[in-house]
């Protein structure tokens, strides 16, 4: 049967007709529009039940409890807990991207080993029995570099090396240790601790604490607390330095301070408070009133810090005026602070009879161990990591030396030098959790788990008023083949036949927390610590403290150590107290946003990082118009910065945030190593960054720098 | 001006300028809440995609008189949002009680007259698609949708949060409609460090940003467009307030 | 012209053919397109709702709201093997299906892929807590499964992967506007 013209046409007519009512033309449109939406390459949200559970930040140095949200057990993002002293539902940058950062593109995935300058991978029994060789020949010549402040980690890895016979354990540089060794050379017990909450007048000294010093969360919440918008403020903060950055933006006065004078502005309230009829008493009493008395007079501040004798005087009258006044120290960048500054703000605080007082200063006794064996911290923190790698520098590294939490390599001063010296170690190992640089030059990369995958502990981060404890416990299994540091090293004791007495980190966390129960304390739930140091009475101690620990709760002693020995050490301050000499000082300044040295820079924080500090990957560094017409540069004018023997090329920023004859850079920038988010980034600021060591104290400080430009 | 309702409840930001320290903890809370994509070239800040900005205020005076405070801004959900007004295909609305202004992805077509029309630069346009490193998906919330990009994004106050303490209140047998204060609040003003951020309901006495907004210390940012934004910002420096909007140096603020 | 006999042809042949496209095509977009469009999937496990009823559970044991207002609408591996955690060994047809949940999900922890019959785009948020006063199957939601011994087979849109049974906007509008309920954007998304 053939079909002509006209039928064809018909069945044609037919099939639309018909077609137009079946649903295919409106379901197909339809569908098609859903269809145009799924994008396979962006990614669909998860489904599940949502849920929270409890941890503490081990990547934020201010140590803040976390509370992880959950999607079908996996975690997803982190806010602070608020039932939390240190974080009071408050958390930086850094705390809130532990969740993320575990799927970072710079994490090391699996141990690695380093054949023919290039790494490969290994197994974790391979790796032991390589380490444990090594460690069987290096013998009492190993060494330990930690950049973990409050771990019980650093109990474990110390104990290993003692077994070897070996006391080289070296901290990364810090507030804690520029802290710890001049409240040492004062003759103070105890870490230093500073009741913020119950100030009601506090001159900061140098020390950012709304940003890097101390526990810096908990530093802002007390500060947030002293003024409710709805009535006047119950404290007023006096911040002093070179730079009126985020401490200084929302203090009431801000003083402009050279870093390298800021023992000389204490000094010079001093002086005030003493004519006043303040009466040093106390080992090195004579001196420091010869010393303050002779050097320190308003007159003889103003003409070496540029300083009006009125703003001293003015300072003075709120410190002595307040019934809580206190004086925090501590260096604008987080790390290389003055010892100096350090001695004579704590002078400051003895002079108004601050201590161990509510709003006061409050040295915190050391924490029962766990490990025996271990060092007590008090004697690491002694060993200067600076002084151990310029040694190495000069061929006089051990054989082998363990890198844990720590990148030297990138964040001390002179950081080409201190690459160099770590090149030269014979044997090195790094516990990196990212590839960072100092890991890329180690032997061996045996990658820590991060923070929600392992068992760890926040002790007493420095700072804070009171001990506090608590438990860092894994949320999720661990994402790649990484292990938990202490279990590793507690293997690598037992494989090498000198065991440690412990099988996991977790039996060794269980056994501090028993001790713990014994040094008395409280959970802080409805008391918290700073109320205790108020005088609220404490509650009773916990009846499971391990439970209370894993609920995320932390555990508080308020109570000071007693000083026996403290004195004003004047001998130490006069020779110590030393202005930086040169046309301009480099003021390096730390932000949150550019992560930690051992992180790089968070993947989700570029975009935080504001554009007058990075922009594509120059470096901005800030100077006001005045130092900037000394050199005749602008905004955006390219300029290169040398110092320690190096030379940056970075960009101008002008600021009058920031004093005349200072320049404030950006640290946590210029990565060799990471991934994308951090790689290239800038200029690290730190190579032309030279430590200098105060007399007397015989600190390296490098708070600032004298530095060229060109 | 405009036809848009007052609801009977108003969902506001209080931001305490005075506080703010600009550590930006604010913005990496809003970023992971609200799945945005790290971006890996945002160290130029051209195209990146943030929903909540903390700019610099400068008092403009030379050092040592020189003052400076950080200003967070999120979305400012406007009582007239000029935004709304503009856009052809209603991807964007004010329609629900509580004033958040709404914008609807998959209806955008990336016009762009939104981006044009606020004047506070709250709103953004994904340039890229918004790409996570290997893995780092698993990091998303299940609280805000992926935008792929060619659409416009802004801050919604974590809109999310309102209908997840709706179904709290729901479920514990409370009047949703009748939040208790900080039973919601964005993720910005929950993390904030120093507390710089108060959110509430300013038409519910019982909440605490009712009585803030009154202060003569509170104000928004260029009021006298006649936008009402619904984000108050607090300040007891002069100066700061008076960058508020464009004033006249013989006006008073 | 020329007349070409025993042909489909003028207006005769054009009804004819006509008439045969129209059926034709109501058949195809009647019968054959909805078939083609959706394959079927079977659940991974045969839940049987009504043996879980005769023994007198309310669904509310398995699916429910939580204190913060969540809804947990599948059961978690742990909650069923709460009530079987060991194989049970019988050779019935249930006993198998029970074998086959403890050996594949039981014992080794993972989630049961359920296919999930309503679920909505990433954009939508739907609030169970606000629909309590609903029923769950007479207000057409969801089918009364709890008399049904096997779980209806998943039809999955090919072009769009959604289920069939996704409610598409237009219904919730539909009832949010007879209810006085707000249609306001917000209110379903996110």
């Amino acid at each position: 049967m053939g079909i002509d013209r006209r039928a064809f046409i018909g069945l044609v007519a037919g099939g639309v007709a018909g077609t137009l009512f079946t649903p295919i033309p409106w379901k197909m449109a339809d569908d098609l529009s859903i269809w145009s939406q799924n994008w396979s390459w962006i990614p669909r949200v998860p489904k599940g039940p949502v849920a929270y559970a409890y941890t503490s930040s081990k990547l934020c140095p201010s140590g803040t409890g976390l509370k992880v949200m959950t999607v079908g057990g996996a975690p997803v993002t982190a806010a602070g807990n608020p039932d939390h002293p240190l974080s009071q539902g408050g958390v930086s940058s850094i705390g809130r991207s532990e969740t993320y950062m575990l799927y970072s593109p710079a994490r090391v995935k699996s141990p690695l080993k380093k054949v023919n300058g290039k790494f490969e991978p290994v197994t974790w029994e391979e790796a032991l029995t390589a380490l444990a060789e090594k460690c069987k020949a290096a013998g009492a010549k190993i060494a330990c570099v930690s950049g973990d402040q409050t771990g019980t980690a650093n109990e474990v890895l110390s104990a290993f090396i003692a077994k070897q016979g070996s006391s080289a354990y070296y901290m990364v540089p810090s507030e804690k240790q520029s802290a710890a060794k001049a409240w040492s050379l004062m003759g103070g017990a105890g870490q230093p601790g500073f009741d913020v909450d119950n100030a009601d007048c506090v001159f900061i000294l140098g020390a950012d604490m709304f940003e890097t010093w101390g526990s810096s969360i908990r530093n802002r919440k007390a500060f947030g607390a002293s003024r409710d918008a709805s009535g006047d403020a119950k404290a007023a903060f006096i911040y002093a330095g070179p730079e009126r950055d985020g401490t200084g933006s929302v203090c009431d006065a801000w003083i402009p301070v050279k870093p390298g004078d800021l023992a000389m502005v204490a000094l010079g309230v001093a002086w005030i408070l003493m004519e006043a009829g303040a009466m040093p008493s106390g080992p090195g009493a004579a001196e420091f009133v010869s010393y303050v008395k002779s050097n320190c007079s308003p007159d003889k501040v103003e003409a070496a810090c540029g300083l009006k004798p009125a703003v001293l005087v003015g300072v003075a009258k709120m410190l002595a005026g307040a019934k809580a006044p206190l004086v925090v120290p501590g260096s604008p960048c987080g790390q290389g602070g003055s010892a100096a500054a350090f001695m004579a703000g704590m002078a400051l605080n003895m002079l108004l009879g601050r201590i161990n007082k509510p709003g006061g200063v409050v040295a915190l006794p050391a924490l029962p161990k766990a490990v025996d064996g271990a060092m007590d911290q008090a004697d690491i923190l002694k060993n200067d990591l600076l002084a151990f790698l310029k040694d190495a520098g000069a061929g006089k590294a051990p054989e082998a030396v363990l890198f844990y939490e720590a990148n030297p390599a990138y964040g001390l001063p002179e950081a080409d030098a201190m690459a160099e010296a770590i090149a030269k170690i014979p044997f090195k190992v790094s516990f990196a959790s990212f590839m960072d640089e100092t890991a890329a030059l180690c032997d061996l990369v045996l990658p820590n788990s991060l923070t929600l995958e392992r068992f760890d502990d926040v002790a007493s981060p420095y700072g804070v008023a009171f001990n506090v404890y608590s438990l860092v416990k894994p949320l999720t299994k661990p994402i790649y083949d990484t292990r938990t540091t202490a279990d590793f090293i507690l293997a690598l004791a037992e494989k090498m036949g000198a065991s440690l007495g412990f099988a996991s980190m977790e039996e060794v966390l269980k056994a501090k927390v028993e001790a713990l129960a014994l040094a008395g304390g409280f959970i802080a739930k409805d008391v918290q610590p700073w109320q205790a140091l108020a005088g609220s009475s404490a509650p009773e101690p916990s009846a499971d403290l391990w439970a209370d620990l894993e609920g995320g709760y932390a555990w508080v002693l308020a109570a000071g150590a007693e000083q026996t020995g403290l004195g004003y050490a004047g001998g130490v301050l006069a020779k110590a107290v030393k202005p930086i000499e040169g046309k301009v000082v480099l003021a390096p300044y730390a932000r949150q946003t550019s992560g930690t040295p051992v992180m790089g820079i968070p993947a989700q924080n570029l975009t935080i990082v504001p554009d007058n500090e990075l922009i594509n990957t120059a470096t901005f560094v800030k100077m006001n118009a005045e130092t900037a017409s000394w050199f005749g540069v602008s905004e955006g004018s390219s300029i290169t910065i040398e110092g320690a023997g190096q030379k940056l090329p970075v960009k101008v920023h002008l600021s009058e945030n920031v004093m005349t004859g200072v320049i404030a850079a950006p640290l946590g920038f210029g990565h060799s190593a990471f991934d994308q988010y951090s790689k290239g980034k800038g200029v690290n600021i730190l190579r032309v960054l030279a430590a200098r060591v105060e007399e007397g104290a015989g600190v390296a400080v490098w708070d600032g720098a004298a530095v060229n430009i060109a | 001006m405009s036809a848009f309702k007052d609801f009977d409840t108003t969902w506001v930001m209080v931001v305490d300028i005075d506080k703010c320290t600009g550590c930006g903890a604010c913005m990496a809370a809003c970023q992971t809440e609200n799945n945005i994509a790290p971006q890996p070239d945002a160290s130029n800040k051209l195209r990146t995609v943030s929903w909540m900005t903390v700019y610099e205020l400068s008092n403009k005076m030379p050092f040592p008189d020189h003052d400076m405070a950080y200003l967070p801004r999120p979305c400012m959900q406007c009582g007239n949002p000029p935004c709304v007004s503009v856009c052809p295909v209603i991807a964007t609305d004010k329609n629900e009680n509580g004033g958040i202004v709404s914008q609807i992805y998959p209806r955008c077509i990336g016009c762009r007259y939104c981006v044009a029309a606020c004047p506070y630069h709250a709103r953004v346009f994904g340039w890229y698609d918004p790409v996570w490193p290997e893995g780092m998906q698993k990091t998303l919330t299940p609280l805000t949708s992926t935008r792929p990009r060619g659409v416009v994004e802004k801050c919604n106050f974590c809109h999310h949060r309102l209908n997840l303490a709706k179904d709290a209140a729901r479920a514990q047998g409370k009047n949703p409609e009748d939040l208790e204060d900080g039973a919601y609040k964005p993720s910005c003003a929950e993390i904030c460090p120093t507390g710089a951020i108060s959110f509430g309901d300013a038409k519910n006495a019982k909440h605490k940003v009712h009585e803030l907004i009154k202060s003569p210390n509170a104000f928004r940012l260029l009021e006298r467009l006649g936008t009402k934004p619904q984000v108050y910002y607090y300040s007891k420096r002069e100066w700061v307030r008076r960058q508020g909007d464009n004033y006249l140096k013989s006006e008073k603020v | 012209m020329e007349k070409k006999s025993g042909k489909a042809g003028g207006v005769g042949g054009f009804i004819l053919l006509f008439l045969v496209g129209l059926v034709g095509s109501l058949i195809v977009g009647w019968v054959v397109f909805p078939s083609l469009l959706f394959s079927q999937k079977t659940q991974p496990i045969r839940f049987s709702h009504t043996v879980h009823a005769e023994q007198g559970m309310e669904c509310e044991q398995c699916h429910y709201l939580t204190e913060d207002g969540q809804f947990m609408g599948l059961p978690s591996t742990e909650s069923c093997a709460d009530c079987h955690p060991d194989e049970t060994g019988e050779d019935t047809p249930n006993g198998k299906e029970i074998d086959k949940f403890v050996n594949e999900y039981g014992k080794t922890g993972a989630q049961v892929p359920w296919l999930v019959y309503q679920y909505q785009p990433d954009n939508v948020f739907f609030s169970h807590s606000a629909h309590q006063g609903f029923q769950c199957t007479d207000s057409g939601c969801h089918p009364p499964v709890e008399t049904m011994d096997a779980p209806p087979v998943y039809e999955e849109n090919r072009i769009t992967g959604y289920s069939k049974q996704t409610m598409k906007m237009w219904q919730c509008e539909r009832c949010h506007a007879q209810m006085g309920t707000s249609n306001a954007c917000y209110v379903c998304h996110k």
